[in-house]
Order: C-alpha cells, then structure tokens, then sequence
C-alpha cells in the first residue's frame, strides 16, 4: 500500500535576489512500512522536501505547485491546525540537532508527556509510565527522563528524539541526518536501534543523509537529489550496484569506505548551479563529463529497468558511462 | 617508507587543563581537578609519512594537534622538531618554529577571513616571518595556489571567501599554509564539512603534496573511512591515550585493541547485505575528568579481566608494525 506519494513538487524561497527553485519537480512514493533514503549534496534540496511534506517550511519559502498524498489525501491544501493533527501523530521527525527538537528549559520526560497527552487524552500516570516505556525502548535508562536536554550527551539526546518522534506510533518517520554530528559507534548504535524498532513497529521512513553508506544499511529504496531534483531512483540494490546517472556514478566513485584501498579516488569537479534563474536542461551538464547538445533539454525521470529510473538522456550509454566514471582524467573537464 | 627518520618526536606528552573550581571551594582547599585531554603519550612522526590520528570526539587527538603546531603548551613531557625540544620554546623563538609546523583546520567557512582576498589571506604568514621580497612574495603565492590546484592563480588572487566554492576555500587554506614551506602540516578534519563530491579533491590534493614535496602531515579526523585512502600509519586514540598505533592497512583490516575492533566495525559499510563485524562494546565515551582506574576503555570492555582494573596498560609492540596498549597482549 503507497503511505506516501510525493507528485511533481515545486518548493520555492523568496529571496532578495529572486525566487530560488530549491526543489523543482520531485515525485516519489513510500508504501507501507518501506525506507526510502534522500541522498544529495548540500543544497541539492532533500530537507526542503522533507520539511514541505511535514509542513515546516521557512516563512519565506512556498509549495509553488505538485501535490503530496498521504493515505490518500492531500496534504498541502491542509489548514495549520489540521497539519498539527497529523504531525507528529502521523507523520513525524528526528531532525538533525536534537537539541533544536527541545525546549531547554523543560526536563525531556514532561516534553514527551506533553507531547502524547496533546493528542491523546491520557491521565498523567499514564503519559509517564508511556513515556518510561519509550525511553528503554530507545535504549537510555528511564531516571534520565528527569534530566534537562543540556544533561543528556549528544547521543542521548539524538535517542531521546527517536523517543519523542515515536512516541505516538506514527505511520511515518522522516530523519534528517540522524547521526551526521555523533561519532561512529554513537551512530552505529542508533542505525541498529531505528531498525530494530522500523522491524517491530513496520513504521516507513525517509531518511535524509549525505552519506550514502547510511542509507546502504538502513533503506530499501533510494533518490539521489541534485539542484533540487531526483536524479536516479530506485531500489537499493539496482541504484547502488548498477548506477545509470553520470552523477551517481561520479558519486559512488568518490565514496570512500574503509574497506576501499583503491588509489584512485575521483572528484567531481565544479559546484552545483546557482537555483535562482537556473539554466535550462539537464543541471548537472556543466559537471558531466559525457554531455552532449541533446542536454540542453531537460532530461525526465525514465524507467531505465524495472523499479529503476535515471533522469539522463542516454540510458543506452550507461556501460561507457560506467566504464569511463572510474578513470580520473575523464573527470578532469574545465 | 625507505628512509624512516622522524622529524617528530612527542615523549609523554601530558596536556592537562585545570577546571575552575569557584573562589569558595578554593577557600576550601579543594584539591583541583584537571580534564586530562592529553595523558602522557609517545609517538614519532617519520618524515615524508601521512600519520592519521583518530578517536572520538573527546579523545584529544585535537589538543594533540594543537600542541604540534604551538598553539597550545603541554602540561608536561617534549616534543622533539629536528631534535629541539618546541615545548620550551618562548615568544619569538616559539613565533619563528611556526614556520616550520602549520595547520589546517576543519572549517574553511570559519578559518578564513571573510575581508581578506585570496592574496591578502596567503601574503600574511610571509609577511609574519618576513619571508622574501615583493616579486618573490607574489611568486610564492602563485605557486601555492598552483600546487593546491587553484589554477591559474590570477583568477582567484582578488576573489574574497564569499566568491568561493567550499572546496575552494579549504584549497585556499592549504595554500596559506604550504606556502611558508614547512615540514609538518596538521590538518584536523580537513575534509569533514565538506560535500562528497569535493571531499576526494582534497584528499588527493593532501597526498598529492606529501608525494610531490614530501611533505610531512598529521592527518586528525574521526572518520575512518578515509584513513585507509592516505595515511600510511594510524594512531587511535582514546581517552587522552593512544591506544593502537601501526600500518593503516593492517590496523583497519586487523585491529588487535578491543577498542580499534569496535571503531572498525561501526563505520557503516556501502555494500549491501555485506557481512559485518559486530560491535561489542557497550555505552558511551567516559568523562575524561573522573578516569576510571586500570584501563581507561575498560568498562566498555568485551573483554575485560582483573588486571585491567589494577594496571593501566603501556603501549607496547606487537610485532613488526604493530603497537597496543592492552593486557589482552602484552601478557602473552
């Protein structure tokens, strides 16, 4: 069953240089206990969707046109008090800094409590036995629930956002860079404990990270995001082991992991357009070493296989893609 | 490596700092306490090497860093440059071996300022230790911007921060620092805030330098996926202490600390349904105020027995490359 369908959004900023076209045309869907992994570089637009789907967009910045369904209704035509019904008891959110996702000056266990009881009428007792539940759910001993956010270390505080985002059993969990600032066995420690609980619970999740290897252990489904479109998508597996876009293959190639002794390590030379006016056709031409004039022209989001899709104009060139991606002077363009 | 001469050595190197204790617990005579970031280590940086230092966050290998370069004084022990002892080096004396030791720090967005054009910000540290004239400034400069990649270099010279790329501003950044021609670069984090794509550009850059100029670098960061891609050695620390050290490759493919094991196996894999190692450790990094006593790792240990709540362990060899600091070895 599709949870979640995202269909051809456009969000906008208004700035004092002009309206900035942070995600422009971005469809994708999430069924039913499913985890789809947002991944991009910085300002490819991947928290921008998130926040327009959980409707928690910047005063400045707008849904232009597109619609977002869940179970089947629409989301965006949605007044802010019926988004508050659904946020966090539907929808929900780790967000990046869990410090950001709490009040400093409440202990963490009344924030949670008044998390449930303001949409569920539950007699305090009970707020505070669930909220002793969540906490060992999340693995943090209950007594820290009388502790202020400052108290509690980074990787307490990132599970205590885990414990407030499920703290309701939403249907969906949207975590943006959930362990971008911990260190690595913090992080290994929550990837396990989200998927232990996405296994009980069947919550659907996105995930939004920069770091692809995350998403290698936590997704089923994965959109890489470029200048505030999907570039590839599709199931983990096919984007990952047979990448059709020239920028996903530039990726995967600049990845390093620490099993990886090659010597060549490529980058990708140049930065992403300037969203403001962006230029017509395919965004990622001016960084692509394979381009050609048809790119001048936009390029859709195609079924290359099944449950596989590339928003690039030569599918059929995909093995010399692949083959040249590797070499490093073939990324050297100026 | 063919010749292995070390151009650093830091002997029991103790960087201690002193938590204020309030006027009336002083009254008192409270003894004070101290964070111990850095507790009495041992290492030597070999000439031409790319050495990676890495822990957790709150292990010191910052404070490490920092020591180095003489932007920080160590409580205790020596840091031999070239045979000189750099700890008991003072004011101008201490401004001089700047020269020879430089760093390069995580934010590029935070380590340059934001007035100064691309010249002005590497002209400064030549203009500090009074290196060369006018046309040997500007040529200097020019040739750092080159080796950093930033070609041609009248293109960037009037450009302020602002006007580039994140990437670019860490390139800046290392040009500032190479171009006094030093030794030993530290570079802490240098890739961490940057995007995927750029980040390997850097690194390559980094290891492009250490083989053109040999030029010798510290390598700080917590991400050990990039340690095996430059280092040829790895140091890891924990609590103020190193706690492994030898041959990136052999250290990440075989960890003999129970500590470097579960370093190891957390780094999230991108192959899929690949088989991984378990973490075995449990809870988080100690405070390193209040050490435990023995074994510093040991109540996150797997494999702890009695010795190690009696004896802190040395770091000693185990064999050709290796060394650890664990009981589990150095009683076999």
């Amino acid at each position: 069953m599709v949870l979640l369908e995202v269909k051809d959004v456009r969000v906008y900023y208004k700035t004092r240089k002009g309206i900035r076209q942070a995600v422009d045309g971005v469809s994708f869907t999430v069924e039913q206990g499913e985890s789809l992994g947002l991944a991009g570089e910085s300002g490819c637009g991947k928290t921008t969707i998130a926040k327009a789907i959980i409707r928690l967009l910047a005063p400045n910045s707008y849904i232009s046109s597109g619609d977002i369904l869940y179970k089947g209704h629409s989301l965006t035509g949605l007044t802010e008090s019926m988004v508050r019904e659904i946020r966090w008891k539907e929808i929900s959110m780790i967000p990046q800094s869990a410090m950001n996702a709490m009040d400093p000056v409440y202990r963490v266990g009344a924030q949670i409590i008044e998390a449930i009881r303001r949409h569920e009428p539950i007699r305090k007792e009970e707020g505070i036995r669930r909220a002793y539940d969540l906490f060992e759910m999340v693995g943090l001993p209950p007594e820290r629930l009388q502790d202020y956010p400052h108290q509690l270390s980074g990787g307490m505080r990132q599970r205590s956002a885990i414990a407030m985002a499920l703290a309701l059993k939403p249907s969906l969990v949207i975590a943006d860079e959930p362990t971008t600032a911990l260190d690595v066995i913090t992080q290994h420690q929550i990837l396990e404990k989200i998927n232990e609980l996405r296994r009980e619970f069947g919550t659907s999740m996105i995930f939004i990270t920069h770091d692809i290897s995350v998403i290698a252990n936590t997704c089923d489904k994965i959109a890489i995001m470029y200048a505030g479109k999907i570039m590839e998508y599709g199931s983990l597996e096919k984007v990952m082991r047979r990448p059709f876009h020239p920028y996903t293959i530039g990726l995967e190639n600049a990845f390093l992991s620490i099993d990886r002794v090659a010597d060549n390590l490529i980058s990708i030379p140049g930065s992403p357009p300037d969203l403001i006016n962006p230029p017509k056709g395919c965004l990622f031409r001016y960084r692509c070493p394979f381009g050609e004039p048809l790119c001048l022209e936009n390029p859709d989001l195609i079924e290359v296989e099944e449950r596989h899709f590339s928003a690039c104009h030569f599918p059929n060139r995909v093995e010399e893609f692949r083959e040249k991606g590797i070499r490093e002077e073939v990324w050297q363009i100026e | 490596m063919s010749q292995r001469e070390p151009v650093l050595i830091a002997k029991d190197l103790r960087k201690w700092f002193p938590l204020s204790k309030g006027f009336f617990h002083s009254l008192l005579g409270e003894e004070t306490r101290f964070v111990r970031a850095v507790d009495d280590i041992s290492f030597e940086i070999y000439r031409g090497e790319i050495l990676g230092l890495a822990g957790e966050s709150g292990s010191g290998k910052t404070t490490v860093g920092e020591l180095l370069v003489g932007l920080n004084r160590p409580t205790k022990g020596q840091i031999r440059f070239n045979g000189r002892n750099i700890a008991e080096l003072l004011g101008s004396e201490l401004r001089a071996f700047r020269r020879h030791s430089q760093v390069i720090f995580q934010d590029p967005y935070e380590s340059l300022n934001p007035g100064y054009t691309v010249y002005r910000t590497v002209m400064e540290p030549l203009n500090n230790f009074g290196i060369g004239r006018r046309e040997e400034r500007v040529e200097r400069i020019s040739e750092a911007l080159e080796r950093t990649g930033m070609k041609p270099p009248e293109e960037y010279l009037y450009r302020f921060p602002h006007q580039l790329s994140g990437g670019q501003r860490q390139r800046i950044a290392i040009a500032r620092a190479i171009v006094v021609g030093p030794e030993l670069v530290v570079a802490d984090e240098p890739v961490s805030m940057l995007d995927v794509s750029v980040r390997a550009g850097i690194l390559n850059l980094l290891k492009r330098l250490n083989q053109q100029m040999g030029l010798t670098i510290l390598y700080i960061t917590h991400d050990l996926s990039t340690l095996s891609y430059i280092c040829n050695r790895t140091a890891i620390m924990y609590l103020g202490k190193i706690v492994e050290m030898g041959g990136t490759t052999g250290l990440v493919r075989n960890p003999l600390h129970p500590y470097t094991k579960a370093l190891v196996a957390a780094v999230p894999r991108v192959a899929p349904n690949g088989a991984k190692p378990r973490v075995e450790i449990i809870g988080q990094i100690a405070s390193p105020i209040d050490l435990p006593v023995g074994c510093r790792f040991r109540p996150r240990c797997p494999r702890a027995r009695e010795i190690c709540e009696e004896r802190e362990p040395p770091l000693l060899p185990v064999g050709e490359e290796r060394r650890v600091a664990c009981h589990l070895y150095s009683l076999n």
